[in-house]
């Protein structure tokens, strides 16, 4: 009798647990939530899922200015405003110390007085006085060459047309290393642009991390500081610099432009 | 019960462990070989753990040396570099970053983007005024980057205590120029042993990681489930029981009133209790690892000395291949162990979530009691085994091979690196005597290790432990199978009951040579006599003047007569391995009795007595009171 009633409630037990299991293994899975379709942002999503913009690097100005190169005369429109920022970027992040004089006057053109002058020309001021020319100078006289279009995207933080702006422009370029080869990097130049017959930088900043420009920017904007790269020219973007550098900084806002390098 | 024989079980652990080693060699190529170092790979957290260990002076040295680095990418940088002119940019630089960079640590996580405490910092350090102005003026650092890498490594292991810290050991060919395969084979079991040892060692603290998380705690929501049903099964085998009369009124009480909202709130709440005990032990041990850790450090240089070792007199290509296999062995063992940890606890937990229904039944409530224990005991082993680990490898450190130059001593050396390897065997094999005192099946299916040759003389210990084990299992479960009232230990009166039966059989060999059958009858007769003076005699042999609850016990457990014949079934079932190898088991029980002699002391009066039987009940946990009885 024990036996049997000890094999029954054996195969009962048994029978309820396979039950059971199989109604939990089987009970339908929580409806996984669907991904929200994107909004349609008017513009075509690019490579890195920014998207990307009609402007283009180097283009929007009427004339040049007195470096013959930096394009002037814009039309006032926000566009142009963002076209206005990539195209004095390299005003800012270039040194050179035979071409410095032009680009200080060129800066001197298309910007108004201010105290962001001395800051963003401290560097290559620091090489125009050197007694002894830092070590490290590439491809004649190089410490800094900017390469807008390997960056190539643009955040409009705010814009009033043919009033004012503030634009961060994220450039790519080549710095030089004391005693050793130049590096490439990345790195965001925030500007504020002020309407007076044309788009003039009326401040401008290498925004620096956990700083926002007093204000006028969410975020520094992202940086390539930290990451290190082999080539001595900014390297075409991929997905996972892109994380890298957005790390501290938020995604949102930020437009290619539709000549960046890719 | 008998599920799977003791040499079935242990011939599965040596396929199982062969499998783990095959597969610990073929990756351990692979390994080796993606060692080069990315440009961006921090210290992991191990090595972590052995700098947080060194002493203060190694570690001030290797931050100063590591804040050298931070200044020399800094002062790579252009800019900076020509606005500190003519000063040495370098040591401002390193000075500047020593001022708020405190610790190794805060060197390794300094953010690089974040370049104001440096510039802050800067005119502290004696800075000229152009590179403070160019600092805090705003322009930024194009190119910092932080320390990782191989600028890192070479940066700590150039410092002393580096080269422990990143757990780095160059093997020499034991041989130099190997001749023949089995040389080159010594060879290769040298440098396998060795780099397997050191790199199984500082890693040992990364495998062993258990945590009570949403994942667990959905597997028990599960399995609690299916506890519940099991419970309500259990009820009504209960009710059964008791109608039956098997349970008496008290024991129904407990089972209803107080076991069975137990085993529901445990059902809820198990696994909170689970996590606080977890995290409770997880800090224990964390708050030993850093010990250990030193520990294991100190016997890493031990390790790096026998990388130097060379073939030299006896210590030859054969010691050689036995030794370092033998550590090889050890160490992917002790690896194993503390693998498996985490497995173990989380199916034991939900072993037990699924037992919970159990509580109820007196029959069967000490099961989950063992496994509750036995879960505790695997999550308490493991700051035990750290602790024992740290102890065994601060002796070894101790020994005179490792000693200031060492010894050029063939066999000191030989036997020191046999006392590293049988120290991680005796480690790694060490909780299979948990097994011994919880055992969880009734028969001997858990007994893991009870006929395992001994590897190492050390290990001879757990062998005898493992006799002992072995001898109280079967006993055990002898008597469990004939019946408790024969003399199992059943409360109160169960000490008088085994004092007055003149049957009990005296010492381990009367069950190998004598008649079991004929023990347990007068075993059980005689106990119930001595018992009950007035005894009136039924027409079955067992006396009718029972308590209710031995009544239920025995008849549940059918007739004595049968009882007793199925004990000597059992026991020489159990024991006949035992006669066929008379002289290995007799051997094995001397020096378990010797074991026991020397654990149980605070039994000793009684186990003089009664030696062989006392002794052993002296050693099994008695788990029947449990019951309330």
């Amino acid at each position: 009798m024990s036996t049997k009633w000890k094999t029954i409630i054996t195969i009962a037990v048994i029978a309820v647990i396979v039950a059971v299991a199989v109604v939990l293994i089987n009970r339908p899975a929580e409806q996984a939530a669907q991904p929200e379709p994107s909004e349609g942002t008017g513009m075509v999503a690019g490579k890195l899922g920014f998207p990307v913009s009609k402007i283009n690097i180097g283009e929007g100005g009427t004339k040049t200015a007195a470096d013959g190169k930096t394009p002037i005369g814009y039309n006032g429109t926000c566009d142009s405003a963002a076209q206005a920022a990539g195209n004095y970027t390299h005003l800012i992040e270039d040194v050179n110390a035979s071409t410095w004089a032009q680009q200080k006057k060129t800066l001197a053109e298309v910007g108004k007085q201010g105290p962001w002058i001395g800051r963003v020309t401290s560097s290559g001021e620091l090489v125009a006085n050197a007694k002894d020319l830092p070590p490290g100078a590439f491809d004649g006289g190089w410490y800094s060459r900017s390469d807008v279009a390997a960056g190539g995207l643009y955040r409009v933080a705010s814009c009033e047309a043919k009033k004012q702006a503030v634009v961060q422009v994220f450039t790519g370029g080549t710095t030089a290393r004391v005693n050793s080869a130049p590096k490439a990097y990345f790195r965001t130049v925030t500007f504020e642009l002020t309407w007076a017959n044309d788009w003039q930088i009326s401040d401008a900043a290498i925004v620096q991390s956990g700083q926002d420009f007093d204000g006028r920017v969410q975020d520094a904007g992202p940086t390539s500081l930290g990451t290190a790269f082999d080539g001595e020219s900014a390297p075409a973007l991929k997905n996972e610099l892109v994380n890298g550098f957005f790390a501290d900084a938020s995604r949102e806002g930020w437009v290619e432009y539709a000549n960046a390098k890719r | 019960m008998q599920t799977l024989s003791v040499s079935r079980t242990v011939r599965l652990v040596g396929v199982l462990l062969s499998l783990f080693l095959v597969v610990g060699v073929l990756a351990a190529g692979p390994a080796q070989a993606a060692d080069d170092v990315s440009k961006s790979e921090k210290l992991n957290a191990d090595q972590l753990k052995r700098l947080a260990g060194l002493p203060s002076d190694q570690r001030d040295k290797i931050r100063d040396r590591l804040n050298q680095e931070l200044a020399k990418g800094a002062c790579g940088d252009w800019a900076f570099h020509t606005s500190m002119g003519a000063s040495d940019c370098e040591t401002i630089s390193a000075k500047a970053f020593g001022s708020f960079l405190t610790t190794p640590e805060k060197v390794l996580d300094y953010d690089t983007k974040n370049s104001i405490p440096f510039c802050a910092a800067l005119s502290g350090a004696g800075a000229p005024a152009t590179a403070t102005t160019w600092c805090a003026g705003g322009a930024a650092f194009q190119e910092f980057l932080p320390i990782a890498g191989v600028v890192l490594r070479t940066a700590v292991s150039t410092q002393p205590g580096g080269q422990f810290v990143l757990g780095a050991v160059d093997t020499v060919a034991f041989i130099a120029n190997a001749k023949d395969g089995f040389e080159k084979f010594a060879n290769s079991t040298k440098e396998a042993g060795v780099t397997a040892t050191n790199e199984v060692l500082v890693n040992l603290l990364k495998v062993s990681h258990f945590e009570v998380d949403d994942g667990f705690r959905t597997t028990w929501a599960i399995f609690s489930g299916l506890g519940i049903i099991l419970l309500t099964l259990m009820f009504f085998k209960l009710f059964r029981d008791y109608s039956d009369e098997k349970i008496d009124p008290d024991t129904m009480r407990e089972s209803v009133i107080w076991y069975a909202p137990l085993a529901i709130l445990l059902a809820l709440f198990g696994p909170v209790l689970g996590y606080v005990a977890n995290n409770a032990l997880i800090s224990l041990t964390e708050s030993i690892s850093p010990w250990t850790a030193t520990q294991i450090g100190d016997f890493s240089t031990s390790i790096s000395r026998f990388a130097s070792y060379e073939s030299n007199g006896v210590f030859g290509p054969l010691a050689a291949v036995l030794l370092f296999g033998l550590l090889f062995v050890g160490a992917w063992a002790l690896l194993g162990l503390f693998a498996l940890a985490p497995i173990a606890l989380y199916l034991l937990g939900v072993g037990i979530a699924l037992m919970l229904g159990f509580m109820i039944h007196p029959e069967h409530r000490a099961r989950v009691g063992k496994v509750g224990s036995l879960w505790l005991g695997i999550a308490l082993s493991k700051p035990l085994l750290l602790l024992i680990m740290g102890a065994l490898f601060s002796f070894i450190s101790s020994r005179p091979a490792f000693q200031g130059e060492g010894t050029s001593d063939a066999l000191v050396n030989a036997s020191s690196v046999f006392i590293a390897a049988a120290a991680m065997v005796i480690l790694a094999f060490s909780p299979a005597l948990l097994f011994k005192f919880v055992p969880i099946l009734p028969s001997s299916a858990t007994g893991l290790g009870a006929n395992r040759p001994s590897i190492a003389g050390a290990a001879m210990v757990a062998g005898a432990g493992a006799g002992i084990g072995a001898m109280i299992r079967q006993r055990r479960t002898m008597q469990a199978q004939s019946g408790p009232a024969s003399g199992g230990p059943a409360g109160s009166n169960g000490a008088g009951q085994r004092q007055a039966s003149p049957g009990l059989p005296v010492g381990p060999d009367n069950d190998m040579t004598g008649s079991p059958a004929g023990a347990g009858t007068g075993r059980r007769s005689a106990g119930h006599v001595g018992r009950e003076a007035s005894g009136t005699q039924d027409p079955t042999p067992a006396p009718d003047t029972r308590t209710i609850a031995q009544a239920q016990r025995d008849d549940r457990a059918g007739t004595p007569a049968g009882k007793a014949a199925a004990a000597a079934r059992n026991g020489a079932a159990a024991f006949g391995k035992g006669t066929v190898t008379a002289t290995r088991g007799s051997a094995k029980i001397a020096a378990g009795g010797a074991t026991a002699f020397l654990l149980a002391g605070r039994e000793a009066s009684r186990q003089a007595a009664m030696r062989g039987r006392q002794g052993v009940h002296s050693m099994a946990p008695d788990t029947d009171h449990i019951s309330g009885r």
